[in-house]
Order: structure tokens, then sequence, then C-alpha cells
């Protein structure tokens, strides 16, 4: 089956608002751009894959509408749908796609105009109504619970959460896309900023953005011609916890998701010490204390190592494993483009193409991450080298 | 494609207001995976088909997450018809990187105002101020196709008495009483020109097949030869009596099965109202009053999002018994703007 590649990747400026365009004329902004980054042209595409949560902003089967914004009318066109992982689930069917023989070249595309809706409304539901909804309604209160729980298990001190923030926002201000740029933004900042459930802040969370995501995948032969240095899927994982957050209380300490993921992908690719043999990571941090578990989680450092991981430097952006060089979720959270951004982000970074964010001039591997659901965790990594 | 179905599960279809979607999914998959030989710790990955507004539940899959088989495995979600969701499963398994997985579509259509949730798919800009909704776009198509002239209400009325005969002799299908085309006639006017009787009666259901890859096809394989879909242009940017999409779909899976309408013993094509069929089975190549679905189809009662898995666990089915081809087919989206075709058969190609 042909190996398949990212070659082109197309992003709108975040924003809190977007009260200049439509929804189809904000997604075709990114998806403009991803076309033009790939160098083709609608004719060229061979199937569409889109992704994004309709309930948000009170649509439904939205992809029929939307279906010209993107140019799928006379082509296969999927829709996925799975929360904040919803952007890694539509790459991923893209690369199923291509990588069965069925397409060879997919746009993948999604968005999210939060201004329009009432995303915070439509989380409330994926809670069981009888059980869940009354009492951790929304993804505040989830995270809230999520965060107390690993900080008691890790001893991560609200201080080593709140250099997550800053880090994050510092790095956006690099990032010409990014929502959230505040170059200026301290450690004091971040404490003194609201509560909004204990432990998590204003400024721990991750914003309410809008804006899309585009990404062009091409196979074996197709993607060496579109790219000089393509982002190949080296490998792919997905795997779901389980719904209740009280069968998995240590649901931020001990990851079950992503440690499944974890497994399948660093046994794929024979990765045994993550810091030095990844490039660059783009996971997706909903809120601080989620960045520094996942960090733990993915053995970037010891389990409970996450608050020294922070403290030592390391995933800066001039650290040995720069981790959200883009500003990531904290920076911008259009949420049904969100994790397409980590893959978009972590393509770029290897193609070379992510400006004065680039971490480097030679990104080998990079890993992107989706999470969402209820601590369900997909994830992709992508090489500059043709898998064999 | 080297993808063949392991195993089958369909549940009834009937308003089931009071089940969550974990209870009446669940029943279905355990009768998939006994169906298919295997347990729940053989499967690899998993496709799940729901759409949020009709479960009234953001990512509706987390409700029946640990029942589909979720939890530590590969589970995604495709919100659309069902076939989709089969392309998808097949997909993963011919990529070569999962074998047995498992592909599920449910859906309650009985517990949601039909109204409001279908009329959350138009734009939401100017045209859902108006008003409409699936029913009133299914009959400014029906209106447009019998001014083509030609076909009529009153073969639409054929088509759907035949069909209510057939779902009769389908114990999973809702209707249990047959009708004739001259009740059809007489049944009120929904929104002219469509009637009551003309239309699918509302249920909920599910529907499961197991996959898997070709080295582990048990001793009753029915093989997923091709399967296609092809979206067109928003309802309002084309013509609504054009099959174009059903033509795109039926080229796309037909050159990947080496197979066409023609070949085939089974025909099982969705059709929410009856005259869709009459406008869908010549796009395929058939007579409109080609004697089709075996099952009943949609007409006898099946859920949006079901419906298109259902259709190919119906033909699946039926190649068990002794057919040797069979088509797939289901429409989606307003006044059917996507499409999508599988061709199933007792022989790899």
């Amino acid at each position: 089956m042909p190996e398949v590649a990212i070659v082109g990747t197309g992003q709108t400026k975040h924003a809190p608002k977007r009260p200049d365009v439509n929804i189809p004329e904000m997604l075709r902004e990114a998806v403009d751009r991803a076309l033009s980054d790939a160098g083709v042209t609608f004719a060229e595409i061979d199937a569409v894959c889109f992704g994004n949560m309709d309930l948000f902003e009170g649509l439904a089967q939205n992809e029929h509408w939307l279906a010209s914004t993107f140019g799928a009318e006379g082509k296969p066109l999927v829709k996925f749908n799975t929360g904040g992982t919803v952007g890694t689930s539509t790459a991923m069917g893209a690369y199923y796609f291509a990588k069965a023989g069925l397409y060879e070249r997919v746009l993948v595309c999604g968005f999210q105009k939060q201004a329009e809706g009432n995303s915070q409304g439509a989380i409330t539901t994926v809670g069981d109504p009888i059980w869940e909804r009354p009492m951790m309604a929304g993804a505040i209160g989830n995270h809230a619970v999520m965060a107390s729980t690993y900080a008691a298990d890790s001893g991560i001190t609200e201080e080593q959460a709140a250099k997550v923030a800053v880090k994050a926002r510092r790095n956006a201000c690099l990032n010409s896309n990014a929502h959230l740029q505040l170059p200026d933004i301290t450690v004091e900042d971040v404490l003194a900023s609201k509560t909004l459930a204990y432990p998590i802040r204003m400024l721990d969370m991750c914003p309410t953005s809008n804006g899309a995501c585009a990404v062009v995948m091409a196979v074996d032969g197709v993607a060496q011609k579109l790219a000089a240095r393509p982002a190949w899927v080296a490998a792919v994982a997905g795997a779901h916890d389980q719904t209740f957050q009280g069968d998995s209380p240590k649901r931020m300490s001990e990851m079950r998701s992503l440690i499944q993921v974890r497994k399948k992908l660093y046994d794929k690719m024979g990765i045994t010490d993550p810091v030095k043999q990844f490039d660059v990571a783009e996971i997706y941090e909903p809120q601080t204390y989620a960045e520094l578990a996942m960090c733990e989680n993915l053995l970037f450092c010891p389990p409970g190592g996450g608050g020294a991981f922070i403290d030592s430097g390391i995933p800066y952006m001039d650290g040995e494993l720069p981790v959200n060089p883009s500003g990531g979720v904290l920076s911008t959270n259009p949420i049904g483009a969100t994790a397409l951004i980590r893959v978009a982000e972590a393509a770029m970074q290897v193609m070379g193409r992510a400006g004065d964010h680039q971490v480097k001039p030679d990104v080998r591997m990079a890993l992107a991450t989706g999470y969402g659901g209820n601590a369900w965790t997909d994830a992709m990594i992508l090489t500059s080298e043709r898998p064999s | 494609m080297d993808v063949a179905i392991l195993g089958i599960a369909m549940s009834d279809f009937a308003p089931r207001p009071e089940l969550p979607p974990s209870e009446v999914v669940y029943p279905v998959v355990k009768a998939a995976l006994a169906d298919a030989g295997i347990s729940m710790d053989d499967l690899e990955s998993i496709v799940s088909c729901s759409q949020d507004i009709y479960d009234g539940r953001t990512i509706s899959s987390m409700g029946v997450n640990e029942v589909i088989g979720g939890y530590l495995r590969s589970e995604s979600k495709v919100a659309g018809d069902g076939l989709l969701a089969l392309m998808y499963g097949a997909a993963r398994v011919a990529s070569g990187e999962y074998d047995l997985t498992l592909v599920i579509a449910h859906c309650l259509e009985s517990i949601g105002n039909p109204h409001a949730v279908t009329n959350g798919s138009f734009d939401p800009y100017v045209q859902r101020q108006l008003g409409i909704d699936s029913t009133v776009a299914a009959a400014l198509q029906a209106s447009a196709f019998y001014a083509r002239g030609g076909l009529g209400p009153d073969d639409a009325a054929e088509v759907s008495a035949r069909a209510s005969a057939k779902a009769v002799a389908n114990p999973r299908a809702f209707r249990s009483k047959a009708h004739t085309a001259a009740d059809v006639a007489a049944s009120p006017v929904v929104c002219g020109p469509l009637r009551e009787l003309d239309g699918t009666p509302i249920t909920d259901g599910a529907v499961a097949l197991v996959l898997a890859g070709p080295n582990r096809t048990g001793d009753r394989p029915v093989w997923l030869r091709g399967i296609g879909t092809t979206t067109d242009t928003f309802w309002t940017d084309r013509d609504l009596t054009s099959v174009d999409a059903l033509r795109g779909a039926d080229a796309r899976a037909s050159k990947l099965a080496g197979l066409t309408a023609a070949d085939c013993d089974v025909v099982e094509s969705a059709s929410r109202w009856a005259h869709e069929q009459l406008m869908h089975l010549p796009a395929l190549g058939l007579d409109p009053h080609a004697d089709v679905n075996p099952s009943g189809g949609q007409l006898g009662g099946c859920p949006v999002t079901v419906v298109g898995l259902a259709r190919a666990a119906e033909a699946a089915l039926l190649i068990r018994e002794g057919a040797t081809n069979a088509l797939a087919h289901a429409p989606s989206g307003i006044a059917n703007q996507q499409h999508a075709v599988a061709y199933l058969s007792k022989e790899r190609r």
C-alpha cells in the first residue's frame, strides 16, 4: 500500500471573532491557502475529508451546505465528528483512504466559528444526562477535576502550571496565525487571573477561537512532485479511555488512551528516547496541567516529573524538545480545527515552512496529538524521510 | 478491494424512545461479533456512524463508547450515512493496518423533533429562517421530477405499495400492514405532492458489520468488492432532479468491483420518499419500476444514518442465502445531495 505524505497546509488567522466573514468564507481562506501551499487546484483533489463539531454553532450535517466551499462537488466527501480529536480523526481518515489506494490527493479541512454558537452549551451534553451533566458540565469542570487529581498525584505546583501558560502565549507571538499572543505575560499574571474552577484559572485554559485549518495529503510518487520536502505520515494511532470519569480516577496522571497510543507509535518507530528522537512535538493541551501530564505520559520525562520538566527548559522554543512552538491549544482553539492544526504545525516544521516559529531547519521527526472526547487520544508521527 | 464481511447484525426498526443508544446498540454489536465468530477482544478497530443532532448529544459516539469496544481501541466516527462508515472501515482494512474492524451505525430518530432536526441542516443565514425542512425540500424535488413528465404520483404510489408488501414479510422492518397504491393516494398530504404513505415511518435502530482482510474470511464470506461516494452542490445550487452524484458514486464503486447493477441479483436502494426510487433506479441503469429491495427497503422503516449500512447488511444476508452479486445504495443530505453505492459478491474479485 502506498505511503502517504502531507504536501501543503493552510490556516486562517485565528481570532476571538470573525464578524468580517461567514462560515464558508472563513473556511475557504484556509482551504485556498492549503491548496496554494501544495501547488494544486480543486481539479487535482480526488476527495475531501471534513471535520467539525456542528452542534457548537447549532448546525447539523453542514458538510452538505459547505460542499462547494471545499470543492467537493462531483467528489467523495466524508464528514468526521469526534470532539476535540476531530481534526486528527479527519486527518487519519484521509490517511487511511489514501493508504488503501482509493485516492491520490485528499483535502482535509475543519473549522469552528465559536462566536456564532455556544460551544460550552454543546459540550455540556457530552456527559451522561443523569450522572455527569449536573456535576461536571462543559470542558472547564471536567478539566478542573482532572487537573486537581493530577496535581495531587504529581506534586505539580500552580507556578509550574503557570509556566506552561507563559511559554505558550510567548511562543504564539512568533506564530502569525495564533489567536492569543501575549508577549509580556508572566507567571504572576497567570496566578492573578480569575479562577474558573480550581485549580484552573483563566490563563491556564485554552481560548475560544474562530478559525479554520486545511491540509493536503498525497501518496508516494505524487507527494515528491508537489513538495520538495513532504512530511511523511510514518505512524498513526488512536485510542479511547472509558466514558465515565469515575471509571478512570487517574485520568490525567495515568492517561490510558495516550499510553496505548504511545506504545503503538513508539514500537513502530523504535522510539526509546523521545526527547532526543523527536525534533518537535505539537500536542493537544487544553489547559496547562494537561501539557505536563501529557509530557509525562509520552515519556518526555519520568512519571511525576512534569513540573521538573518545565523547570528544566527542555520544552521551550530553544530547548532540547520544543513542545508547541506554535503556541499550542492554549493560544489557539477553533475546536473543529484544533487537532488538525497540531498535524499541520508538525508538518510545517518537517517541511521547513513554520516561519518564525520553525524550531530548526532540519526537523526530521515530529509528533502531533489530538485529545478530546472523554480522554481520547489520536496521534501521528511525521518524518522528513519516506517510511520504507 | 480485498475486504470481507464476516459478521452481520441488525436490530428491529421501531420507535424505542424508552432506551438509551447504548442499549439499542449493544445487542447488535454482540450479535455481529457472535455471527463473525469472534469476541470483542479480537476487534482491532471500530468505525461508528451517528449524528449528534439526532442523539441530542455532542460526540454521539461517546454514548456508546464501551459497548462498541472503543476502550483502548482506535474508534472513529463518521457523521453521515452508514455506507460512508462502511467505506471508512473498508479503507482501514484495505490499508493493511487493521484486520478485524467493526462498523456500527445507530440512530434514535424518533426521540427528536424531525422538523427542528432537519431544519438545522439548511444554511443558517438565509434558508433556515424560512422554516424549511427536509420534507419541504423532498416535496420541491418531487414536484420538479413530476413536472418533467413521464412518471408521476401514481408511479410513486406503486413503489410504496410494493415496498410495504415486502416489508410485511421482513421481520426487521417496521411496517406490519401492507397498503395499496389506492391507499397511498388516499393518505393525507404531508407536503404537496408528497402523501403520508409515500414516505418512511420514523424508527430507531442499529446495524453492525464485522469486516476482515482476505486472510481471515470464515467459511461463508461476503466480499465487499467496491464502494464509492460522490456529493453534489447544495440543493439550491443544482437541478433537484439531477442524479449525477448517484452516477458518480456508482461509477466509482463499479470500477473497484468490476460489477454493474445489471450483474446484481439483489438491489437494495434506499429512498426516504417513493418518488426518489423512480429517480434513482434509472441512474443505476435499471427500469424505474424494477423489482428491487427484497427487504422492503427504507420505505419499510429504517432510521437515517443507519439506512445505508442496513442496505448493505440486507444485501450481505441475501448473498449468504444464495444470491451472487448485490448492490447497496443510499442517498444522504437535503434532496439527496450525496450518494453512496457498494457492490457485494459471493466471489472475490
